[in-house]
């Protein structure tokens, strides 16, 4: 039997467990974001459509992103470092490949659930039409997004083992993502200096091509390419660093 | 007898702590293998080497014939472990613990469930299958992971501290067990306890300091001593010091230790324990006792630099 088989079910079992918690986190999540981040915003910013339907895709980025990164990150810190389930699935015929995939595969699982929630929610807060096209392509480019966040997730919560250091990266993932990369505040409202290095990272440009499809844009594709490669790459370090920690006293 | 493991020149270290050191042994197929050492000798570590847990350094480790770092996803299901630590999945039951477990293994879900439903009967905790794991007392934690070493039906079983907090009736059912087991199993467990080791190995290694001073059976380990007895004689009031100078007299006494109001030693004449009893008698001697050197003392003697 493949093992991905039963670490999957594994994962279900634990979601199926705390199945409430995790869709109140899926409502509230976006709920909160909109509330307190993107009404205040709205008063103060103003672009030529309406503020709170440009900045869903802010809203999308920023709750199925961090959802992905903790779900990620935390599981891989529980296994490793707060408790020793590690030797329990490490003693097992798998390899470090099966337990990184299946971490990914967990942050996935949850960030796309945040992500579904998180655009019913705000279409039905927005008054928002999305045609079935356009979900497609927001969908496409929202998999790379997630895809990104939980491997990033995975790396961190293989190397952090520090809880207060851990909520300190997450605090600055979070703000990062609401206000470094114009998911809520548009980029055009930062120095030069600032934009210049912003532009060069990937994932800017996969964030830009969310917001394209509410703007009726058109996409970006080579920042959605660069943004799965360079999930790619980390994907591989990750990798190299588990055989470097994992079966290591 | 052929070989179901086999130990050639391992070592591991970290650092410059030597924690296994150029170690050599094997296990015959279908026996019990007991390892007894003080905390920090290796005993675990070597049980983690065997299941993947750790990398050696050096050397090359064999199970039935295949080589861990090579072919280590076949090594690794062959093996159930039970680890000193708990680490149970809070986020499941006791029955999900052990039926997941089983299928990383290989178990189909029907064969899992069937296993563990009949280890959970055996080891009488059927009726806790469907609660959380944490929500257990110690003792039954770790007849789960007992359980969950044995769910997939493992050419070799390693046990680390196999029935440290378990109740007597437990510990006595899960040596029935191991009992039954080790016809068509390897066994190999690491253990502080000399009775449990006496009991059911059938072939006992001291390791000290990461390297294995002595092994063999039972008796054959008894029988380096020559016939070594211990005695323990227990005064009303301390003897004075020159009782303990006077002994110190006698050149085939061996291991003369004041503990309290006890006197142990060891030697191999009746002679030097009758003079030795003449001289006690003198200092208010209360008690006595005597007994063939066991285990024990074997251990204690290896390990504190020797009982001559």
């Amino acid at each position: 039997m493949n093992p991905l088989l039963p670490l999957f079910k594994r994962e279900l079992l634990e979601f199926k467990k705390h199945v409430f918690p995790t869709v109140l986190f899926w409502v509230l999540m976006p709920i909160v974001i909109h509330t307190f981040l993107a009404i205040p915003l709205s008063r103060i910013i103003t672009m030529d459509i309406r503020y709170l339907n440009w900045s869903a895709g802010g809203i999308w980025i920023t709750a199925a992103g961090m959802t992905a990164f903790l779900q990620s990150a935390s599981r891989m810190r529980k296994i490793q470092f707060e408790s020793q389930q590690i030797d329990a699935l490490l003693k097992s015929p798998i390899s470090n490949l099966d337990l990184l995939i299946i971490n990914i595969a967990r942050g996935m699982m949850y960030g796309i659930g945040q992500f579904i929630v998180a655009i019913l929610i705000t279409s039905t807060l927005n008054n928002e039409y999305l045609s079935l096209s356009s979900i497609l392509i927001i969908s496409i480019q929202m998999f790379t997004l997630i895809l990104h966040f939980s491997v990033v997730g995975t790396l961190i919560g293989m190397l952090v083992s520090n809880g207060i250091f851990f909520v300190n990266i997450s605090f600055i993932l979070f703000m990062g993502i609401t206000m470094g990369f114009g998911n809520f505040i548009p980029l055009k409202y930062y120095p030069y200096s600032f934009l210049s290095v912003v532009n060069t990272i990937p994932t800017t440009a996969a964030f830009e091509n969310v917001r394209s499809v509410i703007l009726h844009n058109p996409f970006n594709w080579a920042g959605f390419f660069l943004t799965l490669f360079g999930t790619i790459f980390i994907g591989i370090i990750t990798l190299i660093i588990s055989h470097k920690i994992f079966r290591k006293i | 007898m052929e070989a179901s493991i086999t130990f050639k020149a391992v070592g591991k270290a970290i650092g410059r702590k030597t924690l296994l050191a150029d170690l050599s042994f094997g296990v015959e197929k279908g026996s019990t293998f007991v390892l007894i050492g003080e905390n920090g000798s290796g005993k675990s570590m070597i049980l983690k080497l065997l299941v993947g847990l750790i990398e050696k350094d050096t050397g090359s480790v064999y199970i039935h014939g295949q080589d861990i770092s090579s072919r280590s996803l076949e090594t690794r299901s062959m093996c159930g472990y039970m680890p000193q630590n708990i680490n149970l999945d809070d986020d499941l039951t006791i029955f999900d613990n052990i039926s997941i477990h089983g299928q990383l293994h290989g178990l189909t879900s029907a064969e899992a469930r069937k296993n563990t439903l009949h280890w959970a009967e055996l080891l009488g905790f059927t009726q806790f299958l469907k609660q959380s794991p944490y929500d257990q007392a110690f003792g039954l934690q770790r007849k789960i992971l007992f359980a969950r070493a044995l769910v997939h039906d493992p050419k070799v079983l390693l046990l680390d501290e196999p029935t440290t907090g378990m109740d007597p009736h437990s510990r006595s059912t899960v040596w029935n067990i191991l009992d039954k087991l080790h016809y068509d199993k390897t066994i190999i467990f690491a253990t502080q306890n000399f009775t449990e080791a006496e009991r059911y190995a059938n072939r006992i290694a001291i390791l000290h300091q990461g390297n294995i001073k002595m092994d063999g059976t039972l008796e054959r380990l008894i029988e380096t001593t020559h016939g070594l007895t211990n005695y323990r004689l227990k005064f009303s009031k301390e003897p004075p010091q020159e009782f303990m100078d006077q002994l110190e007299q006698f050149p085939r006494i061996l291991r003369p230790r004041l503990k309290g109001l006890e006197l142990e030693f060891y030697s191999r004449e009746r002679q030097q324990f009758f003079k030795v009893l003449r001289l006690a008698l003198e200092h208010d001697l209360a008690d006595l006792d005597t007994s063939i050197c066991r285990l024990r003392d074997l251990f204690i003697g290896l390990t504190e630099g020797g009982l001559e």
